[in-house]
């Protein structure tokens, strides 16, 4: 997906529709906990990891 | 209630629990009444571990291949395992029930919540077996406390759960702060007209003053239970104390008990909400991921989502209760909706405590039929366990019921004037009561389930077989539960690839596979496929309610380990081996939790492959791996069209029609390289088949077993 | 919390008793928090819920937790006067 300036990993989630609540998310293999979402600033050409943490039944 | 008939009492002598086992299972024939106290060897312990396991292993004895559901030998078996009945960690009350189902002619093994499995264990029995079938109406009584056991004549003229189940605990109690030592199995009326019978099993919530019912729902044990003529099994132990099963170790006990104790008072406000939604805190994320079922699986997202939010349920159930079955279960998922006047029926004008909607029953008794009423979900909830029938089965059957009739496969003659559109509520509701009364011939025939309905409204109806088999979502002739697997290969295998039957138990990839793409290939799928059915068959053994494994998780569990790993919540996992080890004073890790399961997982399946006499087929209908009508792929055209583009098809100028027919096609072949990768992943041949090999490495090759295993198996089915 | 020393005491403010499953947290005529020890079946429910870790439990000693009973002893014993019983 496109980059921006100050892109936050809570951008990505919302543009990916992701509302899991439960998310670990990854940035260039670092892993980033879930209160640091809307302030952590993903890099550009950054890899990102989203994992929806199963439960469920 | 007036004092009942005692046909026949036995006394035995209570033997206490020792590391978590008792070593002793009850045998109790309601035909030739008769009863038994047998031991349980070391041999079992070492190889079946306990709960489903023993069930298995008592029934595999009792049955032979001719066996049908219906017949005196058939048994149900109920066991807990060596960690049921603990208090200290939550999640530790559950049992399992296992039997010859009527639904699919081969085991099932059915788990469920509430107070029966510990006190039936404190009693002084590992397992119960019930056999043969009593001619007339009986109440099967167990007194732990006074190592009695009795065959009652039931005078009970209404046999539904809520009426059964109140009227026992008033019965066995001495008085109101007894009604916590009893706990009592029921079924109802409609387990007597379907095969979907349910199993309810009680527990008394001393500050709603009223008997809360859990169920072990699926695979038709209530059908059994009513066809033994049996109204109710009741357990009694008194004075639970938390320490019953005499651990080795109840200082580690307590420490990992409240670590997760805290763990949940402090992270499930932001998680999962089970304390104050339980399981129906799914709905608006199944739906917002298309894996919330609708009209009969087409759809997985509905615009009426609103209706049926999470938040709209948290406001019927009753806030800040201590709603754990079982003591010590923090998680406490088990709402209810208080003070509900019944609107329908034999019970109308009641104001009733309901237990649940859970997740599952909000979108079977929902959803999946068109229904987005909460109030009409929550009295369907009602009658369904009152009447004892399975709400995942009554649902996902009404729905395809549902299906014929607005395809016109069914018509308002055939229904006897029930209009059964989507969403039809009235009707719907109608239907049960008919189901329950069991006169109305075409209530008995959808009663009959899925797979057996396709042949009744073919032949009765002149229904289209072939649309049938394409809609009707059953797999090895049980209903499917509430998550849409279309989009998922891996949740193909999760549902259909089961012991028995599309049941959410064993493995749901669903996340793991569509949303987190983590199994990419067909061989980290089967490795999916292999790992956590039987990672959860643990679970079953062992007593334990699998929701605190990972309905919540540690604030670190994302962030220190790898995806892959995170996804097992490897913290609680270690919690489970302590907790394991310090009960029984075992020594066991991580690695052996898969071979104890593996050795049951294993034995059920050659169990299953001698009573469906080597042809325990996997089957999948259309409807759970592709669209089948036009409609559903319109609803996510470019999604769909996207599908076919990734398949090396290009879909431009072709009609919807023949999209559907070639994605299909592909699916097909994927479903087959997947049931391979998965077989020859669990050390099966291609008919699914364990090896001698495989039984040889678990130590499972007990002669009986092989000698099954080589009877059904031929060279050229090998996979290796 | 910043070099002082600080112990967990029982405020009795209660929390503890709806967790309870058997309901053997119940407050006293004294308005006192008590456990009935033959009522409790040792969960520790009240240990992992309790908003100042007031809830203590020593396999060693018993398998039931226990809490603080306001009978005032330790506020006597105190050689600064920093611990007092108070009503309310």
């Amino acid at each position: 997906m496109a980059w921006w300036e100050g892109m936050t990993i809570q951008d990505i989630l919302d543009e990916k529709n992701f509302t899991f609540r439960m998310l670990a998310v990854w940035v260039d293999d670092l892993a980033v906990p879930r209160s640091d979402f809307k302030r952590f600033k993903v890099p550009s050409q950054a890899k990102i990891q989203v994992v929806h943490m199963i439960s469920g039944g | 209630m007036e004092k009942m008939n005692i046909l026949k009492e036995w006394s035995y002598e209570r033997t206490p629990i020792d590391k978590g086992y008792v070593r002793k299972n009850l045998y109790v024939n309601v035909g030739n009444p008769s009863m038994e106290v047998r031991d349980i060897s070391q041999d079992t312990i070492d190889k079946f571990t306990g709960g489903r396991g023993f069930d298995l292993h008592l029934l595999w004895k009792a049955v032979t291949e001719d066996t049908k559901w219906n017949d005196p030998e058939n048994e149900i078996v109920i066991s807990g395992g060596p960690l049921c009945g603990i208090t200290q960690y939550p999640g530790t009350g559950k049992c399992y029930a296992a039997f010859i189902s009527p639904l699919s002619d081969q085991t099932y093994d059915s788990n469920s919540g509430g107070y029966f499995g510990p006190l039936l264990k404190f009693s002084g029995f590992d397992a119960i077996e019930i056999q043969g079938k009593s001619n007339k109406d009986v109440i099967v009584y167990i007194d732990g406390d006074q190592g009695k056991v009795q065959i009652i004549e039931s005078t009970f003229d209404d046999v539904n759960a809520y009426t059964v189940t109140e009227a026992l605990h008033e019965y066995f109690a001495k008085d109101e702060a007894d009604k916590i030592n009893i706990s009592v199995v029921s079924a109802g009326k409609a387990a007597e007209t379907t095969r979907w019978g349910c199993m309810n099993m009680s527990f008394y919530d001393p500050r709603r003053k009223v008997t809360r019912l859990k169920q072990a729902g699926r695979g038709g044990g209530g059908t059994i239970l009513r066809d033994k003529k049996i109204v109710a099994l009741v357990v009694k132990y008194s004075n639970v104390t938390g320490t019953e099963n005499n651990p080795v170790d109840l200082k580690t006990l307590q420490k990992v008990g409240v670590k997760l104790h805290k763990e949940i008072h402090d992270l499930d406000d932001k998680q999962c909400l089970m304390r104050t939604i339980g399981t129906a805190h799914l709905n608006e994320i199944m739906d917002e991921y298309h894996l919330l079922p609708v009209n009969n699986y087409k759809f997985g997202q509905t615009p009426e989502i609103a209706k049926i939010h999470s938040t709209v349920y948290k406001k019927h159930f009753t806030q800040g209760m201590a709603d754990g079955c079982w003591y010590g279960c923090s998680m406490a998922c088990a709402k209810a909706v208080d003070k509900f006047e019944i609107q329908t029926g034999p019970c109308k004008g009641h104001v009733v405590t309901v237990d649940g909607p859970e997740y599952e029953t909000v979108a079977s008794l929902g959803s999946n039929v068109g229904v987005f009423d909460p109030k009409w979900t929550i009295e369907a909830n009602f009658y369904a366990d009152h009447y004892g029938v399975d709400t995942i089965s009554l649902g996902t059957g009404f729905a395809f019921v549902c299906e014929c009739y607005e395809l016109g496969l069914i018509t308002k003659e055939h229904t006897n004037g029930l209009e059964l559109n989507f969403g039809a509520a009235n009707d719907l509701m109608e239907l049960i009561h008919r189901i329950a009364v069991g006169t109305d011939e075409f209530a008995l025939a959808v009663g009959q389930g899925i797979k057996r309905m396709k042949t009744i409204f073919a032949e009765k109806y002149g229904a289209d077989k072939d649309i049938m088999e394409k809609i009707g979502m059953e797999g090895q002739g049980v209903e499917t539960s509430e998550y849409v697997p279309k989009e998922s290969i891996a949740q193909w295998g999760g549902y259909y690839l089961t012991l028995k039957g599309p049941q959410h138990d064993e493995a749901w990839l669903i996340f793991m596979d569509m949303v987190n793409k983590q199994l990419p290939t067909f061989e980290d799928k089967a490795d999916a496929l292999h790992y956590f059915p039987n990672f959860r068959t643990w679970f079953s053994l062992m007593g334990l309610c699998k929701l605190p494994w990972n309905d919540v998780e540690p604030v670190d569990n994302s962030y220190r380990y790898r995806p892959q790993e995170a996804a097992k919540v490897p913290e609680h996992v270690q919690n489970y081996v302590d907790v394991f080890n310090a009960v029984t004073g075992k020594n066991i890790a991580k690695e052996d939790i898969i071979l104890q399961s593996e050795r049951v997982y294993n034995f059920q399946r050659v169990f299953n492959i001698r009573m469906k006499k080597g042809n325990a087929e996997h089957n999948i209908p259309m409807r759970a791996m592709a669209p089948v009508f036009s409609d559903e792929w319109d609803a996510r055209k470019e999604y769909y069209d996207g599908k076919l583009k990734e398949l090396g098809i290009d879909p431009k100028g072709m009609p919807t029609e023949e999209k559907i027919a070639k994605l299909y096609e592909k699916r097909w072949e994927q479903w087959l390289d997947l049931k391979k990768a998965v077989y020859k992943r669990r050390g099966w041949n291609a008919k699914g088949i364990p090896t001698v090999k495989k039984l040889k490495e678990l130590g499972m090759d007990y002669p009986d077993v092989v000698a099954i295993v080589e009877k059904y198996s031929r060279p050229e089915d090998e996979l290796e | 919390m910043g070099g002082l020393p600080n112990i967990n005491v029982c405020n009795q403010c209660g929390a503890c008793i709806n967790v309870c499953p058997v309901e053997a947290l119940y407050r006293d005529k004294n308005g006192v928090v008590r456990l009935d020890n033959k009522k409790c079946t040792a969960c520790l429910m009240c240990v992992g819920f309790c908003p100042t870790a007031s809830m203590f439990f020593d396999a060693d000693a018993q398998p039931q937790p226990f809490k603080c009973i306001a009978c005032g002893l330790c506020a006597k014993e105190c050689p600064t006067g920093a611990l007092e019983l108070q009503n309310g």
